[in-house]
């Protein structure tokens, strides 16, 4: 079964610049899914079942933290590795992150080599 | 004596009388015996009215007319009843009838003797008791006036009125023709004549005193002394001026007050010389202590009633200054509340009253302060004001209806004064000033909020500017290198694409720094950063920086070299990542502005032992060689007690002395900024001061212009108090 990443972001250029950081993975036959907000993100969770979520914390409606909250609580979805996009590397941040249950989480502006490392570890899979 | 005319009854009488052991003298006739009464003066005559020549009788009367008091013992032959009635009337003592026995005559005259020396002696002790009776009349009456003098003389309120009566008096008392009163000048040899009576000759003249050390010394003494001829000293002449005074005799009685010689009393009798009695002199010397205490007492009132007028002209004076202090009091912005050591009110301004609520015009003297204002950390700001050492304490304090009022409190202390140099330095209460900072609180809080914002907003498009480039230079990595490798004018261009999109990188990367700082440095600025205190080892503290700026030494083949002390350094309190923080931007900073070289992190300790300073371990050269060094190490701001110090020490190009107070200033780079090219966001240095200073440190530096800079920071070195620990979390909305 081919893995799965969601990105969700509400900015059009952060998600462009997440869609073309990890496009290559597409040639490896994981499936990218993308959603602008948080309602949209757990539409999406629950449809798709993703390996791999990457969460915009500040996004309208739903926040990361409620969608990391609802992945989290659901069993049906344990396999899924969750990354907090956050805009303050501050200590609250980290802290609520842990809270929710995020698997790891990382500041704007982040390194896009970094996230093509992280998720070819989570997915297993090389590009 | 017997007057008798028959020879053998006056010789047996007079034989009688001798055998009996008086002596006997006898007249024969009236005449004969009145003469010799007269001349001899007998103790008693015994006569007989029948007598030749004068009769007894006339005798009788004879010598009552000559007054001669001598007892009369008549004797008759014959009962002539009315005779004798008649001579006892007369004052005849008493009878003999012829004939009579020798015992009766001896008896009679006996008794008739007798009688007479005892009225003889009742006379002279009469005659004593009128005369004492005289004299102590005269010397109650002296007394009386006396008295009078002396009350009259003390309830007088004037030295003048005092003395004009004293003379007064002291003339109607001792009956002197003149009398003056003296006041001494100071250099104790003149005098001045102050009072004088009767009349006005001298007025306010100024005489020499006598200068006979025995009259000086009884005057001191409390004597009068007496001149019974004052012609040689002649105190009344008036300079050679008329008018003067012919003084015979003089008597100088000293006034003397609480011990001390202020003047003299002068008694001058003219016309004879004569002696003052011991009375006088003693009568003048009573008025005169009396005037003497009546003047000093006057002369008390009128240094006290000028007392209470200049009393009474400062109090005016403190009163205006008093008013014009309350009215600068009620009129400040600021409250106002002063305590005593026990925490109650000496003093408190209308808008500290209205501060916490209380009727603006209602006195809150003497009630405890406690009572009224009760928020947390107002106790321990007192507390603090009254230990520290002249210092002001300040501390936001929160009131429940969510207002912020900024406390300063200063301890106020009693300085030993003149009055009583022997007093220690005691501290009369605490003053505390509020200020409500509630909208500057809000304002700051919004400028936080606002720097949270911008920084935030700022992050996106600075993470896909970012992301772009670097999704740039992936692709043409991936996609262009065939171009690259083939060179030519593609190649070039190509090259160059990617060295601009490097500066982009590296330039986002400096901004996203910069966002970082700021939020920082604002939050820290609002005191919004809660520090995870822990117990921190400092090793790994320096080595974590020393590994994170490794790369950027490299680059510049630059060493870094750590120096410890032996036994290591103790643990201290810390907020470890932010120390990490401090350590990685002095060493960043240090790389930065050295060319060659290398670099020196020591650390080492410092302690504070009333005042003197003892240095141990890797001490930097500056602080182990130079006075002067060490006088700047005793400027810095740290109390009594134990520091760590880690200093940070390069050969870089050095800090200009004019730059040096600015180092630590936001925004602040010095040096050639375009040419030595710092790439900093000018924040690291004021960031490293708010961490430090939040860990109760100090940081500071050193430099030497062209040869290198120290920087150096102290944390204190809390022995074992574990309870400093707080865990807590960075407060972000």
């Amino acid at each position: 079964m081919a893995k799965k990443i969601l990105i969700a972001d509400d900015e059009v250029y952060i998600r462009a610049l997440l869609e073309q950081t990890l496009e290559d993975f597409e040639w490896v036959g994981v499936e990218l899914f993308s959603a602008s907000n948080g309602r949209e993100a757990w539409d999406v969770v629950q449809v798709e079942r993703p390996d791999l979520i990457i969460l915009d914390v500040m996004m309208p409606g739903f926040s990361g933290y409620d969608v990391c909250q609802r992945i989290k609580s659901d069993p049906a979805l344990s396999h899924a590795h969750v990354i907090m996009l956050t805009a303050r590397g501050q200590e609250v941040d980290r802290l609520r992150s842990v809270e929710v249950g995020a698997d790891e989480y990382v500041t704007k502006p982040f390194d896009p080599d970094y996230l093509v490392e992280r998720a070819t570890d989570v997915l297993g899979v090389e590009t | 004596m017997i007057i008798e005319d028959e020879q053998d009854i006056a010789l047996l009488m007079a034989t009688a009388m001798r055998d009996n052991g008086y002596r006997v003298v006898v007249a024969h006739d009236g005449a004969k015996g009145l003469d010799m009464a007269l001349s001899e003066q007998p103790d008693l005559i015994l006569l007989d009215l029948r007598l030749p020549k004068m009769s007894g009788m006339r005798v009788f009367h004879a010598l009552r007319e000559h007054q001669v008091d001598v007892p009369v013992v008549v004797v008759t032959a014959w009962r002539s009843q009315e005779l004798v009635i008649e001579a006892l009337r007369l004052g005849v003592k008493d009878y003999l009838s012829k004939p009579f026995a020798l015992k009766d005559l001896l008896e009679v005259a006996e008794r008739a003797l007798t009688e007479e020396r005892l009225r003889r002696e009742r006379d002279a002790l009469t005659e004593q008791l009128l005369a004492s009776n005289q004299e102590l009349e005269r010397r109650a009456r002296n007394l009386v006036l006396i008295n009078r003098a002396s009350t009259t003389l003390t309830s007088l309120l004037d030295a003048h009125d005092v003395l004009d009566l004293t003379v007064q008096h002291v003339v109607e008392i001792s009956g002197a023709d003149y009398s003056s009163a003296l006041i001494l000048e100071p250099d104790g040899q003149h005098a001045r004549i102050i009072a004088e009576h009767p009349g006005r000759k001298f007025a306010d003249l100024r005489v020499s005193l006598p200068r006979s050390p025995s009259v000086q010394r009884t005057l001191e003494l409390g004597f009068p002394y007496a001149f019974k001829d004052a012609t040689d000293y002649p105190i009344l002449e008036n300079q050679g001026q008329a008018p003067s005074l012919e003084v015979s005799s003089l008597l100088l009685a000293p006034l003397v007050a609480r011990g001390e010689l202020i003047g003299i009393l002068l008694l001058a009798s003219l016309g004879l010389p004569r002696t003052f009695s011991d009375e006088e002199m003693e009568i003048c010397q009573t008025v005169a202590s009396q005037a003497a205490v009546a003047v000093a007492n006057a002369r008390l009132l009128q240094d006290v009633q000028q007392q209470k007028r200049a009393l009474a002209r400062k109090t005016q004076e403190l009163m205006e200054e008093s008013s014009k202090l309350d009215a600068i009091l009620s009129n400040i912005a600021d409250g106002l509340v002063v305590i005593d050591p026990t925490g109650r009110i000496i003093l408190s301004n209308p808008v500290f009253r209205e501060m916490v609520g209380l009727p603006v015009d209602r006195s809150l003297r003497g009630s405890l302060l406690a009572g009224y204002f009760t928020v947390a950390n107002l106790q321990s700001l007192v507390f603090c004001a009254q230990d520290a050492s002249s210092q002001v304490c300040t501390e936001n304090l929160e009131l429940p209806d969510g207002r912020v009022l900024k406390a300063s409190a200063t301890a106020m202390r009693l300085q030993p004064t003149l009055l009583d140099p022997a007093q220690e330095e005691q501290i009369a209460g605490v003053a505390i000033v509020l200020r409500d900072i509630t909208h500057e609180v809000e304002v700051d809080r919004m400028k936080t909020d606002f720097i949270s914002a911008v920084s935030h907003e700022l992050r996106s498009p600075l993470t896909a500017i970012l992301g772009f480039a670097s999704l740039i230079k992936r692709d043409i990595n991936r996609s262009l290198s065939p171009y690259v490798d083939a060179g030519g004018k593609a190649s070039r261009v190509i090259e160059r694409i990617l060295e601009n999109i490097t500066i982009i990188k590296n330039e986002s990367e400096r901004l996203t720094r910069l966002v970082n700082d700021l939020l920082d440095i604002a939050k820290m600025e609002a005191g919004q950063i809660k520090w995870q205190m822990n117990e921190t080892d400092l090793r790994q503290v320096i080595e974590g920086a020393v590994a994170a700026t490794a790369a950027l030494a490299e680059e510049k083949a630059l060493v870094t070299r750590i120096y410890l002390p032996p036994d290591g350094l103790p643990p201290i309190c810390g907020h470890h990542d932010r120390l990490v923080q401090v350590m990685t931007n002095l060493l960043s900073n240090a790389i930065k502005f050295t060319k060659q070289g290398r670099i020196e992190v020591r650390g080492w300790r410092l302690d504070v032992d009333n005042g003197a300073l003892h240095t141990s371990g890797p001490v930097p050269s500056v602080y182990r060689e130079d006075a002067a060094a060490q006088s700047a190490l005793s400027a810095l701001p740290l109390s009594e007690g134990e520091w760590v110090v880690v200093s940070v020490v390069d050969t870089g190009i050095g800090i200009l002395t004019e730059d040096m107070s600015l180092i630590f200033d936001k925004f602040t780079q010095v040096g050639e900024t375009l040419t030595e090219k710092p790439k900093g966001t000018g924040l690291g240095l004021a960031i490293c001061k708010e961490i430090i200073e939040g860990h109760g440190g100090c940081v500071w530096a050193e430099s030497e212009y062209g040869e290198g800079s120290n920087f150096s920071f102290a944390l204190p070195l809390q022995s074992g108090d574990s309870e400093e620990a707080e865990y807590s979390i960075e407060d972000e909305e």
